[in-house]
């Protein structure tokens, strides 16, 4: 998706967090990089597709220091960092002497067998001494935490930072302050997926039987039945994309040819649109809806894919921006999917699967 | 360890002739054996677990409860006999598309009505383990799964049947959502759905509420008062 059009679907950008101060500190987490083995890192918010032997053995590490590609190098010192960080506490509101009342959490899930593993805990003092690598897993399968034991479900490693107890202070006279215990001051997560993944979606061959029981005419090439979209952490399992049998087989048949993949650019399109439009049409019917709220939904996920820059991050203003335009002007959204068929190959990869966000 | 895997594309055929009366065993014949050792997977215990629960389903059926109930009773077992598995091979769909079709197609086609007119698109979603909220067998352990996670220092699976008729509950407002991540939180839902349950309509907006308060807190760490209070915070005192 091109991001000056994007850009100019909306103006209306959404409030992040209502915290004073937390922005700066989410700014210190967006320079967070997952290092995988030598050569992979994933940026804040982005995904890494990688080899399954690789997920299963490949050291990991997470640093704060950030990354150029270009130079190969660290962007920041760990002073600089720490420097930044303890700003954004500050003004957040929390005092020096409050500092260890935050808690930093790395958290591995896979989603397919909802497993969820504390990969590692600290308070501040603990993280500023680890500021440049937390270790995630050694290297090889021993004593690696279950998630990265699972490279068909894929699986997310999220940095959190949070309020480890509660505060005890006026919110007349400090409004907009953290205050309660389990409140984030910052997050990061980082996807990472493998070839044994399965694509967005599969297609359900559409029998002759299957069109009469559905009460579909004989020539109905495809057709698509999907609940919910905007229900949190839904899965590929809440859509069903039924594609004329006939015609399945001969896409099988000759995978590579160009009507086969005109076809299937086709059905990914269709799947947008089915999205897209009963998206607007649920967020017509409930306007309290905000981003926050839909997580992990099917719109959630196409709108996140979509919103992703060109190095593989999340524009949250851009997030924004696309959900706004889904509720006011879907026609366009989808226009902008139609001219872009980058965005699309990639939704067919990665958008739809079956993961948490 | 090497284990027995059926593809999606097998079970368009396997399906049809289960449907149909077909014996298990004919899904052997089109299970393929994934991994690298010399050594095969030890099914004994599912296998018996199979059959156990079978012979329990006898018995329930003669007490005429919902059918959810029993999904609820069995989904201690269920996890504590399959977590036994190498986690690489509970990875694999094609697995768990295995046991579904040759060891507890009985307990999909008894719990979901879909078996009964025979179309592969409406009933597939409860065996081919695509999606591990909506198979049966997949959540089905899930359910004890997160139970026992939810149970704390009791390591038990009572919360798995706490309530009544939850097959909903439990998929769309527990493992399908993110509460799943939270032990104590689904100890404190589950708790309160069983003693003062909510229907369907009260549900949804307190689930709506419920995940509001997700984005703006890590709540992993929550005591079991803690969590008891955020429950409670949420509910309206009014709401059935």
């Amino acid at each position: 998706m091109p991001e000056k059009q994007i850009s100019n679907m909306g103006n209306e950008f959404r409030t992040l967090r209502p915290y004073k101060g937390v922005d700066q500190v989410q700014a210190v987490f967006d320079d967070a990089v997952l290092h995988v083995g030598e050569h992979d890192r994933i940026f804040a918010d982005g995904n890494l597709i990688t080899e399954a032997n690789l997920y299963l053995t490949a050291p990991i590490g997470l640093s704060m220091l950030g990354w150029n590609h270009d130079s190969d190098e660290t962007i920041h010192s760990a002073a600089d960092v720490i420097h930044h960080l303890e700003k954004g506490l500050e003004a957040s509101g929390l005092s020096r002497e409050e500092f260890d009342n935050v808690m930093y959490t790395v958290a591995a899930s896979t989603p397919y067998l909802k497993i969820l593993d504390t990969i590692w805990a600290g308070n501040h003092t603990e993280f500023k001494a680890l500021i440049e690598s937390i270790p995630v897993a050694e290297s090889g399968k021993d004593s690696r935490p279950r998630p990265l034991l699972t490279p068909s479900g894929g699986c997310t490693i999220e940095l959190v930072a949070y309020l480890a107890t509660d505060r005890d202070l006026d919110r007349i006279e400090r409004p907009m302050e953290v205050t309660g215990k389990g409140t984030w001051l910052a997050r990061a997560k980082f996807d990472i997926d493998t070839d044994l993944a399965e694509i967005g979606f599969t297609p359900t061959p559409l029998t002759p039987e299957l069109k009469d029981h559905l009460e579909l005419p004989e020539g109905t090439l495809r057709y698509i039945i999907m609940e919910d979209t905007l229900q949190p952490e839904s899965s590929a399992g809440d859509m069903t994309v039924y594609v004329d049998n006939e015609a399945l087989n001969a896409i099988g048949s000759n995978s590579g040819g160009s009507g086969a993949r005109a076809f299937m650019v086709q059905l990914a399109l269709d799947v947008v649109t089915a999205i897209v439009t009963e998206a607007s049409r649920q967020l017509a019917a409930a306007p309290d809806t905000d981003l926050g709220t839909i997580q992990g939904s099917l719109c959630h996920r196409l709108i996140r894919q979509a919103s992703r820059t060109s190095t593989n991050r999340v524009d949250e203003s851009r997030e924004a921006a696309m959900f706004i335009a889904i509720r006011e002007d879907p026609l366009r959204v989808i226009s902008e999917f139609e001219g872009n068929e980058d965005d699309i190959k990639t939704f067919i990869l990665a958008s739809i699967k079956e993961s948490g966000s | 360890m090497k284990y027995p895997s059926i593809s999606e594309r097998a079970l368009e055929t396997l399906g049809p002739q289960l449907v149909d009366g077909a014996d298990p065993s004919i899904v052997d014949r089109d299970a393929r054996m994934l991994g690298s050792s010399d050594q095969d997977l030890d099914l004994t215990e599912v296998i018996a677990l199979s059959r156990a629960l079978k012979e329990d389903l006898k018995k329930f059926e003669k007490a005429q409860l919902p059918k959810d109930s029993f999904e609820g009773q069995i989904a201690g077992q269920v996890h504590s006999a399959i977590s036994k598995i190498d986690i690489q091979i509970l990875d694999d769909k094609g697995f768990w598309r295995y046991l579904c079709l040759r060891y507890f197609w009985w307990l999909a086609a008894w719990r979901e009505d879909a078996f009964a007119e025979g179309v592969l698109g409406e009933y597939r979603k409860y065996v081919d383990a695509h999606s591990s909220t909506e198979c049966v067998l997949t959540r089905t352990y899930l359910r004890g799964q997160i139970a026992l996670e939810a149970s704390g220092e009791d390591k038990n699976y009572d919360h798995a049947s706490a309530v009544e008729m939850a097959t909903d509950f439990w998929r769309s407002h527990i493992s399908r959502v993110n509460n799943w991540k939270y032990p104590s939180l689904v100890r404190a839902f589950v708790e309160m759905q069983r003693d003062a349950r909510l229907n369907t309509t009260p549900l949804r907006v307190f689930a709506r509420a419920l995940n509001r308060r997700r984005s703006n807190f890590w709540l992993r760490e929550l005591s079991r008062a803690e969590a008891a209070s955020v429950i409670k915070d949420l509910r309206p005192d009014d709401q059935s």
